[in-house]
C-alpha cells in the first residue's frame, strides 16, 4: 500500500472511532438544526395566516417524520462500517431469535464439531506444540543424537560437559535424567517417587526460583558422590512433610543413601518431561545413587539428556550451525556403542521426542475422527442453511423488490452465520475444556501403576486454532446462502413460492454423505470396542480379584541370599493379610509379554535342528501360580514348595509350545532342554491371552521361581489373589511389608484390571472416542435426514392433500415419503460399507481376536444406522398423512 | 409531476443556492422556492440528507452562526471543490436540458 493509502486508511480508522465519540454531539446538533428549521417554517406558515397550531403541524408534516429524517441524515453523515456491522449483528440476532429451532440446531452442530476439534487439538498441542510452562519456555532447546528415527538418543554426561565448555549459543545448559525411580524413606515412611538427577544449572536455566531454601550450587556440580543434597516438590513437601518449614536441613534416605533436604520447588513446577511429574531432585554428581545399572558419569553409560536455553541473540539456526562445528568434540564424548553421527537441536516443545512418536498413531486416529465429525457437522449445517434459505426465499425476494441492496442482504445473512459460528464455537471450546481432560485421563496411569499427568490447557494456540476453524466454517456456510441472495430474482421467487427440486437433491446427497461417514465411524467404533472387550475377557485370568506389586531389593543392594530370605518373608506376610487368598512370586510381568526368551531343544536331537528354532518366552513362577491367576492346568501339576534348588529341575509348558514341539499335549514326564539345561516337564497349562499380540499366544515355558534355574532371583513381582476388591487391600499389604523391612522398595502396586486396561489404553481410548464420535455423527445425520423429509413433505403438501382427498390411505402416503426419504440412506450405507471395509486394515494394529472385516460388527452398525434412519424418516412423513386436505389447500 | 425534482438535481440546486452566500437549511429551501417562482418545493426530508452528503463529499462546509434574528443556525458554504462541481454540473445540465428540449419540440410528421 502506498503512503497515501496508509494515510487514508489511518484517517478513516480515526473517523470510525470519533464517529462513535461524536455521536451524541452530532445528534444534538441535528436536533437543533431540525428545531430551527421547524421554527422557521412555522413562522412562515403563520405569516401566511395559519393559526399557530396549524402552522406548526404543517411545518412538521413537510418533514415527514422526525425519526425518519434523523435516521436518513445520520446515514449520510457518518462513517459507518462499524455501525452497520453492529446493526447487522442486531438484525441477525433478532432473526435468529425468531427461529429458535434453526438457531439451536445450528449452534449445537457447530459446538459439537468445534468441541471435537478443540479436544483433539488440545491433545496435539500438549504432545507436539506447547513449550514448557516456565518463563521464556520457547527459548529452551533439547540437544540429542538423531541417528535413529524412532528414538532420541541421550548424549550422556561427558557430552554435556563438552557442550558446556565449548558451546556459545547457549545461556545455560543442563544435564538431566528425569525418569529416575528414587526410593525415598523419610519420617518412617517409604515409597518410590519419580525423581530427577540434574546438573546445577538446571533450575537457573528453567528460570525457577525455590519456594523455600535453595537449589543446587555450582560447587555441588564438581565432585562425584560428595554433596548428598536434595530438592523436593511442593506436592511431596505437603504430602510427606505436612508443609513443615523445618524440612530444610532434614535428613532423608534416597536409594539407601543419606541426603539433606535443601529446598522446596514452587507448586507449579513439575519438571521438564511432560506427563512425568518429578517430585524429587538430586545433583548430577549423585548419579551413582540415582542410577545403579552402570556409571552414568561415564560416556559408556549415557543416561542423561541435555537441555539448554538459547543465549540472547542466538537462534535455533545459529545454535545448529555452531554445533555442527563442535560435532566431533561432542561426539568423542558420547558412547561409541550408540554410534551417533548427527546431533540435533530442537525446540523443547511437547512431550519428549520418543514419546511423540508413541502418540503419533493415536493422534492420527483422533485427528481423523475430528475431521469426519467436522465434515458431518458441515454437511448438516449446509442442509440446515439450505432449508432455511428456502424458507426465507420469499422474505429476501420481497425485501429485494422493496429496494434493499443485495449487498446489504448478503451482509445480514453473513452476520447471522457469524453469530451462529461465534456462539457455537464458544460453547464448543467450553465443552472441550472438560473433554480434553477426559481424554488425557486415559493416560493417567501406565501399566506399571506410575502416574502420568498430561496437562492440557486452553492456551493461545488452541484459541487461535478454534478461531481459525470457526472463521473458515462461517465463511464456507455463511457465504453460500449470502451469495445465493445475489442471484435472487424477486419476481420469480414471489411467483413460484416453492423451492427448486434441485435443492432437495443437494440435501439428499448431503444426507447420503453423512450416513456414509456415520456408518464408517460406527463400524470402527464397534471393532475397537469389541477388540477391547475381547482383550479384557480373554484367557481365563480371574482379573477382578487379582493385583500385583513389585519388590525391589536389588535397588537397595541386597545380595541374592539376603534377597531370598527377604522375599520369602515378604510373600508370607502378604499371604497373612486378611482378605488375601494367595501370593506368588513371578519374574517378569504377569500381563506383559515376557521380556526374555530362551533357546529350546529336545534331548538327543541333532544340534542343527534346534539352531534355527526361535527361542521361547519364559517366566520364573512360584508355587500355585496358575491357581492364583485362575488359569487351568490341562495336564500334570503346578510347581509346589517341594520344587527347590536341591530337587530335580522342573518346567511347565503352555499348550502352544506343546503343540509346536510335540504336536500333542500329552507331554508330562518328557525332558526338554532350555538354555542348555535339562528340565523335566511336570505340567501343561492352557493358552491364556494377556499380552499385546494375542492373535496366537506365543510358545511359553515356565520354570520354578525358587529353583533359580537361570540366575539367582533378587527382585520379584508378586501376583496376589484376594476376596473382593484388590485395591482395598493395598494399604494393609503395604503396612505388612513395611513391618518386614522398611528399607526395601515396594513399587508398581496395581490391580490386574487397571494394568490390563492401561496396557490397552490406545484400544480403549480409540474405542471410546470412536463410539462418542459415531453417536454424534449418527445423531447429526438423523437430524439432517429428518430435515430433508420434513422439507419434502412440506413442499408436496398440496399433492398429499389431493391424494388423501381422492381416497389414498394415509399408510400409502407415509410409505411414499419413507421410500423417498430412505433412498439416500441406501446409497450412504452402501458407500459406508465399502469405505469401512477399505479402511479397516488401518485399524488392524488395535484389533485383538477380531478380524478387520467382522461381519457381526458391520451388521450391527448397519442395523443401527437403518433403524435410526427409518425413525428419522417415519416421524416427519407420518405428519403428512395426518394433514387435513382442506387446510392444506387454503394455505397457499 | 409538477414541483417534483428530477432525480439527482437536488444536489446541483443546493450548490447553486449557496453560490451567492452561505445559508442555513431553511434559507436554502426558501431561496430555491423563490428562484423557481414557487414551482419547486424542496422536500425537507431529502434536503438535510443531501446537505450532509455534500458535506461528507467535501463540496460544502458548515459552521454554526447566529441569524439576523439572533438564533443559532448551521450555515452551509461552498468549498472550492464545490464551486468546481457546480460549474461542471451547470455545463452538463445545460447540455442535457438543451437535448431534452430539442426532442420535446419536435413536431411529429
Amino acid at each position: 500500500m502506498s503512503l497515501k493509502g496508509w494515510l487514508r486508511a489511518a484517517r478513516s480508522t480515526g473517523r470510525l472511532a470519533t464517529g462513535f465519540i461524536d455521536r451524541q454531539r452530532q445528534d444534538a446538533e441535528l436536533d437543533e438544526e431540525l428545531d430551527f428549521h421547524i421554527a422557521q417554517a412555522t413562522e412562515r406558515n403563520a405569516r401566511r395566516g395559519m393559526s399557530p397550531d396549524e402552522a406548526r403541524r404543517a411545518a412538521l408534516a413537510t418533514l415527514g417524520g422526525r425519526t425518519h429524517w434523523i435516521e436518513q441524515t445520520r446515514d449520510e453523515q457518518r462513517s459507518r462500517p462499524l455501525e452497520d456491522f453492529a446493526r447487522d449483528v442486531r438484525y441477525g440476532a433478532s432473526t435468529l431469535r425468531r427461529s429458535p429451532g434453526f438457531a439451536v440446531s445450528a449452534v449445537l452442530t457447530i459446538a459439537l464439531a468445534i468441541a471435537a476439534t478443540a479436544t483433539v487439538f488440545s491433545f496435539v498441542n500438549t504432545v507436539y506444540l506447547r513449550p514448557l510452562s516456565v518463563p521464556e519456555g520457547h527459548r529452551l532447546v533439547r540437544v540429542y543424537g538423531a541417528d535413529r528415527p524412532e528414538l532420541d538418543v541421550q548424549l550422556g554426561f561427558p557430552a554435556y560437559q563438552a557442550l558446556r565448555a565449548r558451546a556459545r549459543s547457549f545461556d545455560l545448559i543442563a544435564a538431566h535424567y528425569s525418569t529416575a525411580p528414587l526410593y525415598l524413606t523419610s519420617r518412617n515412611e517409604a515409597s518410590e517417587v519419580l525423581g530427577a538427577v540434574v546438573s546445577a544449572d538446571y533450575f537457573p536455566m528453567l528460570g525457577v526460583r525455590p519456594l523455600l531454601g535453595r537449589f543446587f550450587g555450582r560447587d555441588e556440580d564438581a565432585v562425584p558422590d560428595r554433596d548428598a543434597v536434595a530438592v523436593i516438590s511442593y506436592g511431596l513437601w505437603q504430602s510427606r512433610f505436612g508443609g513443615d518449614q523445618g524440612v530444610i536441613g532434614e535428613r532423608v534416605t534416597i536409594n539407601t543413601r543419606e541426603f539433606t533436604v535443601i529446598g522446596v520447588a514452587p507448586q507449579w513446577f513439575e519438571g521438564v518431561t511432560s506427563g512425568w511429574i518429578n517430585e524429587l531432585w538430586i545433583p548430577a554428581m549423585m548419579l551413582h545413587a540415582g542410577y545403579r545399572w552402570c556409571d552414568a558419569l561415564q560416556r559408556t553409560c549415557p543416561i542423561t539428556s541435555v537441555m539448554a536455553r538459547l543465549a540472547p541473540g542466538a537462534s535455533l539456526g545459529s545454535a545448529r550451525a555452531e554445533l555442527s562445528g563442535l560435532r566431533q568434540t561432542v561426539l568423542d564424548a558420547t558412547d561409541p556403542a550408540d554410534s551417533i553421527h548427527t546431533i540435533a537441536v530442537t525446540a523443547a516443545i511437547g512431550v519428549p521426542m520418543s514419546q511423540q512418536r508413541d502418540y503419533a498413531r493415536l493422534s492420527t486416529l483422533l485427528a481423523a475422527i475430528a475431521v469426519v465429525l467436522m465434515a458431518v457437522a458441515c454437511a448438516n449445517l449446509s442442509g440446515l442453511l439450505l432449508a432455511r434459505g428456502f424458507a426465507r426465499h420469499r422474505e429476501l425476494a420481497l425485501r429485494c423488490s422493496l429496494g434493499a441492496s443485495r449487498w446489504r442482504l448478503a451482509r445480514q445473512l453473513l452476520a447471522e452465520s457469524g453469530i451462529i459460528g461465534v456462539l457455537g464455537s464458544a460453547i464448543g471450546v467450553v465443552i472441550s475444556f472438560w473433554t480434553s481432560r477426559a481424554l488425557v485421563d486415559f493416560f493417567a496411569a501406565d501399566n506399571e501403576g506410575y502416574i502420568h499427568r498430561l496437562v492440557v490447557s486452553l492456551d493461545w494456540r488452541v484459541t487461535a486454532f478454534c478461531a481459525a476453524i470457526t472463521i473458515v466454517t462461517v465463511l464456507l456456510f455463511g457465504l453460500m446462502p449470502a451469495m445465493r441472495v445475489a442471484r435472487v430474482d424477486p419476481a420469480e421467487a414471489l411467483k413460484s413460492g416453492s423451492g427448486s427440486p434441485a435443492r432437495s437433491r443437494v440435501r439428499s446427497v448431503l444426507v447420503a454423505g453423512q450416513m456414509m461417514l456415520s456408518l464408517s465411524l460406527l463400524v470402527a467404533a464397534g471393532l475397537l470396542t469389541r477388540s477391547f472387550a475381547r482383550v479384557m475377557a480373554s484367557g481365563s485370568l480371574d482379573s477382578p480379584h487379582l493385583a500385583q506389586l513389585r519388590l525391589r531389593p536389588r535397588l537397595v543392594g541386597y545380595t541374592p541370599d539376603r534377597a531370598k530370605e527377604y522375599l520369602a518373608r515378604a510373600i508370607e506376610s502378604i499371604r497373612r493379610v486378611p482378605g488375601v487368598v494367595d501370593a506368588v512370586p513371578v519374574r517378569g510381568s504377569i500381563v506383559r509379554q515376557a521380556t526374555e526368551t530362551v533357546p529350546v531343544s529336545l534331548p538327543g536331537e541333532p544340534a542343527g535342528n534346534s539352531r534355527n528354532r526361535p527361542g521361547v518366552d519364559y517366566f520364573d513362577i512360584g508355587p500355585r501360580y496358575f491357581a492364583t491367576l485362575g488359569v487351568s492346568v490341562l495336564a500334570g501339576r503346578e510347581f509346589s514348595t517341594r520344587d527347590t534348588p536341591e530337587s530335580p529341575p522342573v518346567a511347565m509348558v503352555n499348550e502352544a509350545m506343546a503343540q509346536r514341539l510335540w504336536s500333542s499335549i500329552n507331554v508330562v514326564g518328557r525332558t526338554i532342554t532350555l538354555g542348555g539345561k535339562p528340565f523335566q516337564i511336570v505340567g501343561v497349562v492352557g493358552n491364556y491371552r494377556t499380552h499385546r499380540s494375542c492373535e496366537s499366544p506365543p510358545a511359553t515355558a515356565y520354570v520354578a521361581f525358587w529353583q533359580n534355574s537361570f540366575e539367582p532371583q533378587i527382585d520379584a513381582r508378586v501376583a496376589i489373589r484376594v476376596q473382593g476388591d484388590p485395591a482395598k487391600l493395598f494399604t494393609p499389604i503395604r503396612r505388612a511389608l513395611e513391618a518386614v523391612d522398611v528399607a526395601v522398595p515396594v513399587t508398581e502396586m496395581i490391580t490386574m484390571d487397571a494394568q490390563r486396561r492401561s496396557t490397552y489404553t490406545e484400544v480403549r481410548l480409540g474405542g471410546a472416542v470412536l463410539s462418542v464420535g459415531a453417536a454424534l455423527a449418527l445423531f447429526l445425520s438423523a437430524v439432517g435426514l429428518y430435515g430433508v423429509v420434513s422439507f419434502v413433505v412440506a413442499r408436496r403438501a398440496k399433492e398429499v392433500g389431493i391424494r388423501l382427498a381422492v381416497g389414498a390411505r394415509p399408510v400409502e402416503v407415509v410409505g411414499l415419503f419413507v421410500r423417498q426419504g430412505l433412498r439416500p440412506i441406501w446409497v450412504g450405507a452402501a458407500l459406508g460399507l465399502a469405505s469401512s471395509i477399505a479402511l479397516a486394515p488401518l485399524l488392524a494394529r488395535w484389533l485383538f481376536g477380531i478380524a478387520p472385516v467382522d461381519v457381526p460388527t458391520i451388521a450391527g452398525a448397519l442395523v443401527t444406522v437403518i433403524v435410526v434412519a427409518v425413525i428419522a424418516t417415519v416421524v416427519p412423513a407420518s405428519r403428512a398423512a395426518r394433514a387435513d386436505p382442506a387446510i392444506v389447500f387454503r394455505t397457499d | 409531476m409538477a414541483g417534483e425534482l428530477i432525480q439527482g438535481t437536488l444536489d446541483m440546486l443546493v450548490l447553486k443556492s449557496l453560490q451567492v452566500e452561505p445559508m442555513h437549511g431553511w434559507g436554502i429551501t426558501e431561496r430555491i422556492e423563490q428562484w423557481s417562482g414557487g414551482v419547486l418545493q424542496i422536500n425537507q426530508g431529502s434536503l438535510y440528507p443531501a446537505l450532509h452528503r455534500l458535506t461528507r463529499d467535501g463540496l460544502i462546509t458548515s459552521s454554526w452562526r447566529v441569524t439576523e434574528n439572533s438564533r443559532r443556525a448551521r450555515y452551509y458554504a461552498l468549498t472550492a471543490a464545490g464551486r468546481r462541481a457546480l460549474s461542471n454540473e451547470q455545463t452538463s445540465w445545460e447540455r442535457l436540458s438543451e437535448a431534452v428540449n430539442l426532442i420535446m419540440r419536435m413536431t411529429p410528421g
